[in-house]
């Protein structure tokens, strides 16, 4: 039966709601694949395709996770046959646990990275945006700035765990908010 | 592995350049060390925040009703973009001028006392003819209709009723383009295959009597009066049906087609002899603070304390019509243990009918003003768009007006607030004589399943006194 003008807009709700954790979790069954967004998208739809099965009051994040899972299983079995070398089953499964995270949580780790980056100098700044906002390859930003490809890959070594750390240290900081 | 390693081929992993021995390296350390499988959530919490904050998620593509308002916007845009002003007739018709013109022009315009309407032609036409005089239109013309009603008389046979506002353009004989407006046809056999595009659909005639309505931010209505029509829905899953008399349909927002009730007295058959009644003025205001109208509500006017004949309410989490008229405004969502939506929760269609009596002279009631209030936190639930009818003491029912007012349809789902309506009338009386009175609701656009949550509705006037009252 088709849900009512509430029921689909709280739906709709959760489904924005739990972006944040599927997008994660989808990460963490396929870390350094592409297609992340893809399976996200491909999660989104079923997900509203299969809403009049979903019973209210029962766990959303858990039931859009499963569906998730299978997506991503899908695309992972597709890799596999185009020879990619995938993390194993058992083990990916183990890995990812993003589920059990409060979207809040999730939240909350993007803002306290948001603080964080402003806290980069501006150089260090613009090689974490050309590297997460561009889709062009590490070698033409290489070309452009005049350094080498390998020093680039360092200096993105370093600010990823400095920034790790900066975020740890951050997220300490809003558990202890009143 | 040490830390440094292992911090290295986490980043290479999720960089997607970990590969051979070293990814087998890693896969192995994960199985076996805790700490390891934490450095690695922490590793995805960070590739997953720049990532998310960086390409953000597109919801649109399961939020429907946001694509609709994204069009509505560039259809805006586009009627803005368009020039005008070619021919502005008041008054009757210039017949004289018409029928000097060898051979018969495609389609010819009369128009009601009192309307004022603009004609433009395209600027080249083929074979070099100049651009037709008079009201007539041919290929590429293009009428609009700023106010009143025009009658469109095709060489085909094909007969149309316009109220305006409207604006359409002649593309071919058999093929009218309508930006906006409420238009009625009646198609004869030999015109059977004559189309109708509107921004939401294409139609079809197989040889009847329709109406169509397509207005700026509304979704585009087709009623079928007799014989069939077929329409194509042009956005979502594209949808094609064909429609039976007495059938009527709006373009849903996914490509689907919407029942709603047949509304013969939306459209006009026949060109006024005389002006239309002058317009009722509606004063229309919004905001974005939700309840920000609950202390305006009224509780006596003359509908409070009646009781309605209503048909087609969403009734869920307690929502009633009945709440339309009890003086209280209401609270937001779930503040009210057992009465969780303080308000009527409208479908398409839905009616509420009130018989306010014949008044104490018998003669019925004036209506000198009506106000509606909506109001909800989310879901663009805020807007409202109906119609009220009114009924003489022992005559028919007759529209009396028609709200559209949706302001709030392009906030996102979360984004509350409220609207009011009212309506008057220069001379001071709506409607005089009258015992019942009806309100429909509409489609808003922006809100899921085009509903409001309506949360007031006062009719102010008195006993009519005098039988001469219009």
């Amino acid at each position: 039966m088709e849900l009512n003008a509430t029921q689909q807009a709280e739906f709709v709700s959760q489904i924005a709601r739990h972006q944040s954790a599927l997008h994660a979790y989808i990460i963490s069954l396929m870390p350094g694949v592409d297609g992340v967004d893809d399976v996200l998208q491909e999660t989104n739809l079923v997900l509203w395709e299969k809403r009049r099965t979903f019973e209210p009051g029962s766990n959303f994040r858990a039931w859009a996770c499963a569906i998730a899972r299978f997506r991503v299983m899908g695309h992972r079995r597709k890799l596999a046959r185009l020879g990619f070398q995938l993390l194993d089953d058992d083990l990916a499964e183990q890995l990812a646990t993003e589920c059990e995270a409060e979207p809040e949580e999730l939240t909350d780790r993007i803002r306290a990275l948001e603080h964080c980056l402003g806290r980069l100098p501006e150089k260090e700044r613009a090689l974490i945006d050309f590297r997460y906002f561009s889709n062009s390859q590490l070698e033409e930003y290489a070309v452009k700035c005049g350094r080498p490809v390998e020093s680039l890959r360092v200096s993105l070594f370093r600010i990823r765990t400095a920034l790790k750390k900066c975020i740890t240290g951050e997220l300490t900081l809003y558990r202890n908010r009143p | 592995m040490n830390h440094l390693e292992l911090e290295e081929h986490l980043q290479d992993l999720f960089d997607g350049r970990l590969e051979g021995q070293a990814f087998e390296d890693l896969q192995q350390v994960l199985r076996d060390d805790p700490e390891a499988r934490e450095a690695y959530r922490e590793q995805l919490h960070l590739q997953h925040a720049l990532e998310f904050r960086t390409k953000g998620v597109d919801l649109l593509n399961v939020v429907p009703m946001d694509l609709v308002v994204e069009r509505r916007q560039r259809r805006s845009m586009r009627n803005a973009a368009l020039a005008a002003v070619a021919v502005l007739a008041i008054g009757a018709i210039v017949m004289a001028l018409i029928a000097a013109r060898p051979p018969q022009p495609t389609l010819i315009v009369n128009t009601s006392p009192g309307t004022e309407i603009s004609i433009s032609h395209a600027p080249t036409r083929e074979g070099g003819k100049e651009a037709p005089e008079g009201l007539v239109l041919e290929p590429g013309s293009r009428l609009k209709v700023l106010n009143g009603t025009v009658e469109l008389e095709f060489a085909s046979g094909v007969r149309g009723i316009i109220r305006g506002p409207a604006d359409l353009t002649l593309q071919r004989e058999d093929l009218l383009d309508l930006a906006n407006g409420t238009v009625w046809f009646e198609v004869p056999a030999k015109a059977v295959g004559f189309k109708v595009n509107t921004p939401d659909l294409v139609l079809t005639d197989l040889g009847t009597e329709f109406g169509i309505i397509s207005e700026p931010n509304f979704l585009d209505e087709v009623h079928v009066f007799d014989g069939k029509v077929e329409v194509h829905n042009r956005y979502g899953v594209k949808k094609t049906e064909l429609l039976q008399a007495g059938q009527a349909r709006y373009a849903g927002p996914a490509g689907r087609w919407k029942e709603t009730p047949v509304r013969r007295d939306h459209f006009l058959d026949e060109l006024p002899t005389k002006e239309l009644e002058p317009a009722v003025v509606s004063s229309e205001d919004y905001t974005t603070t939700q309840l920000a109208y609950k202390d305006d509500v009224s509780g006596s006017d003359l509908l409070h304390g009646l009781t309605a004949v209503t048909t087609g309410w969403n009734l869920a989490n307690n929502a009633h019509p009945k709440e339309l008229t009890d003086g209280i405004h209401g609270a937001g969502f779930n503040q009210v243990s057992g009465d969780s939506v303080q308000g009527a929760w409208t479908t398409v269609g839905a009616i509420a009918e009130y018989h306010l009596g014949t008044g104490a002279k018998g003669l019925g009631y004036d209506i000198t003003s009506i106000q509606s209030i909506a109001d909800w936190n989310g879901a663009g639930f805020g807007n409202q768009a109906w119609t009220v009818e009114v009924k003489p003491v022992g005559g028919d029912y007759r529209i009396l007006h028609t709200v559209n007012h949706h302001p709030l349809s392009s906030q996102p789902l979360d984004g509350g607030g409220a609207t009011k309506v009212v309506l008057a009338d220069k001379n001071g009386t709506l409607a005089s004589g009258i015992e019942s009175i009806k309100f429909t609701a509409s489609h808003v656009a922006g809100s899921v399943d085009n509903a409001f949550i309506w949360r007031e509705l006062d009719v102010f006037g008195s006993p009519t006194t005098s039988a001469t009252a219009r």
